[in-house]
């Protein structure tokens, strides 16, 4: 479309640009053009430098945490092993005096948040992208696509302060909180605490249907005309020609878009950071933890708000912990991106 | 496949309906609940809101607070990200679109860099703000951020602390002893920064014992004790019914009342005083002057105000007063490294949109057909001219709707600011290193402040920063539309 948009400016551009009276010379002209080859590639080499720099500056520091010999808040010598933060079931590293960086509590906070949020994302954003793709007429769709993705402009600040000041007090039946007064005599009958696992996971989750209903219909509308008709022509209806030929046909460029989806989840830092809480769930007392959604916990982007927005002196155990935290978060996001692109090369239906 | 087992018409009719109102209502809830966020944020916003909100500094009362800071340092911040992250995404795209490689081992590696930056757009943003820390702020030191390894455009004056109230300035060097005044001290001394800074004529200033000046400052106190005396029965004579009736004319008179018994002793013109206790008194006028020794406090602090200036004091510094030191850092002032402040925070959040400008300029350039490039190549044109004459001026409004957004996403972010940004400023940044406040930081802190009235405040400047972020978006918008009407 925007290949036919584009040609009459590009004419009148050839138009205007200036025949040149006399040849310049080859030399100067060679010369320039490799100037400016050189100028892109050193934009292009700062681009790669920025993952090699994420990686390193991860690494180098994470490996200042794990390397020992350096202090905690009070003074202490504080020595964490690898194979703690890796296997330990407890994370306390700002309260009392028995600090413990086992980085699972974290984890199962990010993946509870995360889980509750693709439990709304991925059932609601397919949902659209099919209709919008499929059923809906050409000027429902114009009028709908922008609606929706004007949800992925809302910055998660806002989406935060909404968790915190609207959801919560909503799912605590608190009607008079959604004022602004909360009442604390309210019913709530799910026992649902100010910071809760609920509340964020629902508003991470609408924050995430506009990613996955426009990548999900990108990849159903490529799906080949053909396929449809053949299909229509077989007296299948809309939802069984959708159901049965076009969502096989797109999965793979579905999936690669409820795992960006999750990806972006599970790095989604300010809403968990605001409604979340503090509290990463306690594994050590036992794993039915993992499933109280009413009660607070704490994701890994969470902690690292806190860290960051506290004033803890650097240099400190507390404070290094960061970073072996963002590394982690970092691989795991990183993996689920990788694990994208490759459903969505090697899966993908060639219909040429 | 499984068996085929007929099903009724009717069935999977029932079957395509509800599955269409299912999808419906589905996408509605998505709507309703960003119309939900919208009010419920706006009516708690819009009471609040007010030209003070906009232009106050923050305070730590909740009903005074505003964004102005805030608003002026996201908008630095922006700017600085926008001059760098444009470029730099155009370039890369114009390298990975363009000059795409022909040998094999070169072809790799373009894979390898395309596929970097889909991955680099997954990147959670609050990585960014460790890289941003790490690499802009403090370069891979460690962290002493107070001593720079280099700086320009910084320059470095002490502050003497007058008698009068006013302070004086002398130029210095970086790392000047902080010697105390001495009588005989041989300092060009100027009366404010801004004219120690033009190099304009000095002040006259007198440097006194303090004993000296302990005598005149009695002196005119005891001056003026007496107009406190005539002061109370004039203000009477003009009270009716317990209030201060006063207009300009019996201003005059009661200021002229008040002052006539000192009139041989002042120092300061008589007249001067007279005008300046007339339009003290006009200030209050409607108070319960003589109930209340409030009003005729400040009338005398006025009056000794305009006295000590009359008999001079406010050119004398004490002797042996300390001074503090005054750096004053121009607009251009440079240190590295960058430390916690403007060029750091808008660099970091163009790490952030680089790889989203990237991606839509490759789309856009993509998008001009090859026959054009073709053209420019067939007349004999070089490669670089085809992309300058023809493939970006194609590509441009593309460019442009792609890093509008990409910009608005920057400026809603928090999470990469974090470690760069403060909260709570009182002032905007005045220099590319300075420390500054941003919107969403600040929002941010008032949510999670506990005491829950400052949360009508995150409200209105959140409709503030959705404002920001709507005309942005309508730009791209108009932007677009210009363009493909243009065709």
């Amino acid at each position: 479309m925007t290949a036919t948009l584009t040609t009459g400016d590009g004419m009148k551009a050839m138009a205007q640009a200036k025949a040149p009276g006399r040849p310049k010379s080859t030399f100067i002209r060679d010369f320039k053009e490799r100037v400016i080859v050189g100028l892109l590639v050193l934009c292009g080499a700062i681009t790669v430098s920025i993952t090699v720099l994420i990686v390193f500056i991860l690494a180098q520091q994470a490996a200042g945490f794990f390397g020992g010999g350096i202090q905690d808040v009070q003074g202490r010598e504080a020595n964490v092993s690898i194979t703690d933060f890796l296997f330990a079931l407890e994370w306390n590293p700002l309260q009392g005096s028995d600090k413990e960086f086992g980085i699972w509590p974290l984890i199962v906070g990010t993946f509870q948040v995360t889980i509750v949020a693709m439990c709304i994302a991925i059932p609601v954003g397919l949902m659209v992208a099919i209709w919008l793709s499929e059923f809906a007429s050409p000027k429902v769709r114009s009028v709908m696509k922008p609606l929706i993705e004007i949800i992925a402009g809302v910055p998660t600040v806002v989406f935060g302060y909404f968790a915190l000041t609207f959801v919560t007090p909503l799912l605590q039946l608190d009607f008079s909180g959604l004022a602004g007064n909360p009442d604390p005599n309210k019913a709530n009958p799910l026992d649902i605490q100010i910071f809760n696992v609920l509340a964020a996971g629902l508003t991470v989750g609408i924050m995430c249907i506009p990613i996955v209903t426009s990548l999900s219909e990108d990849a159903i509308r490529a799906v080949p005309r053909a396929l449809r008709e053949g299909s229509y022509g077989l007296g299948a209806s809309r939802f069984e020609t959708s159901v049965k030929v076009v969502f096989p046909a797109a999965l793979s460029g579905i999936v690669a878009a409820c795992l960006l989806a999750f990806a972006r989840a599970v790095g989604e830092t300010m809403i968990v950071a605001i409604a979340a809480g503090l509290n990463p769930p306690k594994l050590a007392e036992g794993l039915g933890k993992v499933f109280s959604v009413n009660e607070p916990t704490q994701t890994m982007t969470g902690y690292m708000v806190s860290v960051f927005f506290g004033d803890l002196a650097t240099g400190t155990v507390e404070y290094q912990s960061v970073y072996a935290v963002g590394m982690t978060l970092f691989i795991i996001t990183l993996c689920i991106t990788i694990v994208g692109a490759y459903i969505r090369k090697r899966f993908r239906q060639q219909y040429d | 496949m499984a068996d085929y087992t007929p099903t009724s018409r009717k069935a999977r009719q029932i079957k395509n309906t509800l599955f269409q109102v299912v999808a419906m209502i589905a996408a509605g809830l998505a709507l309703i609940v960003l119309g939900t966020l919208l009010v419920s944020i706006c009516a708690r916003g819009f009471p609040r809101l007010s030209t003070e909100f906009i232009t106050n500094p923050m305070s730590s009362d909740s009903s005074a607070t505003g964004i102005g800071p805030a608003l002026m340092g996201s908008i630095s911040i922006l700017a600085i990200c926008a001059l760098s992250a444009i470029p730099l995404g155009v370039a890369s795209a114009i390298l990975l679109e363009e000059y795409r490689p022909k040998s094999k081992s070169l072809r790799t590696l373009h894979g390898f860099v395309q596929s970097n930056i889909t991955n680099l757009a997954g990147v959670p943003s609050i990585v960014y703000g460790i890289l941003g820390f790490s690499v802009f702020v403090v370069m891979f030191s460690n962290e002493n951020l107070n001593e720079p390894w280099f700086d320009l455009g910084q320059d470095f004056y002490l502050e003497y602390p007058g008698a009068g109230g006013q302070s004086f300035y002398v130029e210095s060097s970086e790392h000047a002893p902080l010697t105390p005044i001495t009588k005989d001290a041989d300092l060009v001394i100027y009366s404010s920064l801004a004219a120690a800074q033009a190099g304009r004529e000095p002040a006259e200033v007198q440097i006194v014992e303090a004993g000296e000046l302990a005598a005149i400052r009695d002196a005119a106190n005891d001056r003026l004790k007496k107009v406190n005396r005539t002061m109370k029965r004039a203000l009477r004579k003009a009270t009716v019914d317990g209030g201060l009736q006063i207009d300009e004319a019996s201003s005059q008179e009661i200021a002229a009342d008040m002052l006539t018994p000192l009139k041989d002793d002042l120092v300061a013109d008589y007249e001067t005083m007279k005008a300046v206790a007339a339009e003290q008194l006009l200030s209050m006028n409607g108070l319960d002057a003589v109930a209340q020794l409030q009003p005729r406090r400040l009338l005398y602090d006025k009056l000794l105000d305009t006295e000590f200036q009359a008999a001079g004091l406010k050119g004398l510094i004490i002797e042996g007063t300390e001074p503090l030191p005054k750096d004053v850092k121009a607009w251009y002032y440079m240190q590295i490294p960058f430390g916690k402040g403007m060029l750091a925070g808008g660099l970091t959040l163009m790490l952030v949109i680089l790889p989203v400008i990237i991606v839509s300029a490759q789309e856009s350039i993509r998008a001009v057909s090859q026959e054009m490039r073709a053209g420019v190549l067939a007349l004999g044109g070089t490669k670089w001219q085809a992309i300058e004459k023809v493939v970006l001026p194609s590509a441009i409004p593309g460019i442009c709707t792609g890093a509008i957004l990409a910009l608005s996403r920057a400026i809603g972010e928090a999470a990469p600011i974090l470690l760069i940004g403060y909260v709570g400023l009182q002032a905007g940044p005045d220099h590319l290193m300075a420390a500054f406040a941003a919107l969403p930081l600040e929002i941010y802190n008032w949510t999670s402040e506990p005491d829950k009235s400052f949360r009508d405040a995150a409200a209105a400047g959140i409709i503030v920063l959705l404002a920001v972020l709507f005309t942005f978006n309508a730009v791209a918008v108009l932007i677009r539309q210009k363009f493909q009407q243009a065709n």
